[in-house]
């Protein structure tokens, strides 16, 4: 593949998964008490206002990650938190699964995702694994296009 | 810039966005009235006497059938106590 494609598709998925972000967290946002119950769902050994603030404040992370993939600002610093995210969203899914909780997962509103496979906790770890291999991806690209253009800037040394 | 440097501003950074996400997020939650409370409220029911209008039903289900369910209570005045048995 070209680079030039392969440019222009790196884009594309970063802007694909800023659009998943963004519909992310305005969907628990409309709904903030469901997505505290399913926090709830997923009996994690926390206290509860960890639980309560993590319910607060991860749909506008998921927001604020969203709007800066879309606009390409900051790219390194979003995708480095989102590949921590997504690490975290796959540990506390996958220990959900392990354990067999029947759960919704409660990532994209539990209205969409109730009774249906798509809502389940098996569904959302093997997403998760792929939507951090994405993002994890785009990280290491984006530090690899940083340095590409320190050094293309760098000037040149002097010859005597 | 060096390799520590481009690392500390990273992490600056990362940490600047987490508090802006805590702020927008405390301050909207704030805000709206359908949010979430921080410090967890709790509700004490007391036990109802015989004619109380509290045990006028009782439900067949089992306890696990119940367990996601919510449970809606409605206060009845004390001036009303006994007229709602039937």
């Amino acid at each position: 593949m070209k680079e030039t494609h392969r440019i222009k598709l790196v884009q594309i998925t970063r802007i694909v998964i800023g659009c998943l972000m963004l519909w992310a967290g305005l969907a628990k946002i409309a709904n903030l008490q469901d997505f505290l119950v399913s926090i709830y769902g997923y009996e994690l050994p926390l206290p509860e206002l960890t639980l309560r603030l993590a319910a607060i404040i991860l749909p506008w992370l998921e927001i604020l990650c969203g709007i800066a993939l879309i606009t390409g600002i900051w790219q390194q610093e979003f995708l480095s938190l989102l590949s921590l995210i997504g690490l975290m969203f796959i540990l506390i899914t996958g220990q959900a699964w392990v354990r067999g909780l029947d759960i919704s997962c409660g990532c994209f509103g539990t209205k969409l995702e109730k009774d249906t496979f798509l809502g389940s906790v098996a569904f959302a770890f093997f997403r998760n694994l792929v939507f951090f291999g994405i993002v994890f991806y785009l990280w290491l690209r984006s530090i690899a296009q940083k340095k590409t253009n320190l050094s293309s800037h760098r000037p040149l040394p002097r010859t005597m | 810039m060096t390799r520590s440097n481009q690392v500390f501003r990273l992490l600056k950074r990362a940490i600047g966005i987490l508090l802006m996400a805590t702020i927008i997020g405390l301050t909207s939650n704030a805000l709206n009235p359908n949010g979430i409370p921080l410090i967890k409220s709790s509700v004490t029911v007391s036990k109802p006497r015989a004619s109380s209008a509290l045990i006028i039903k009782q439900s067949t289900v089992s306890q696990k059938e119940l367990e996601n369910e919510t449970l809606h209570i409605k206060f009845i005045p004390d001036s009303n106590e006994g007229d709602s048995q039937d």
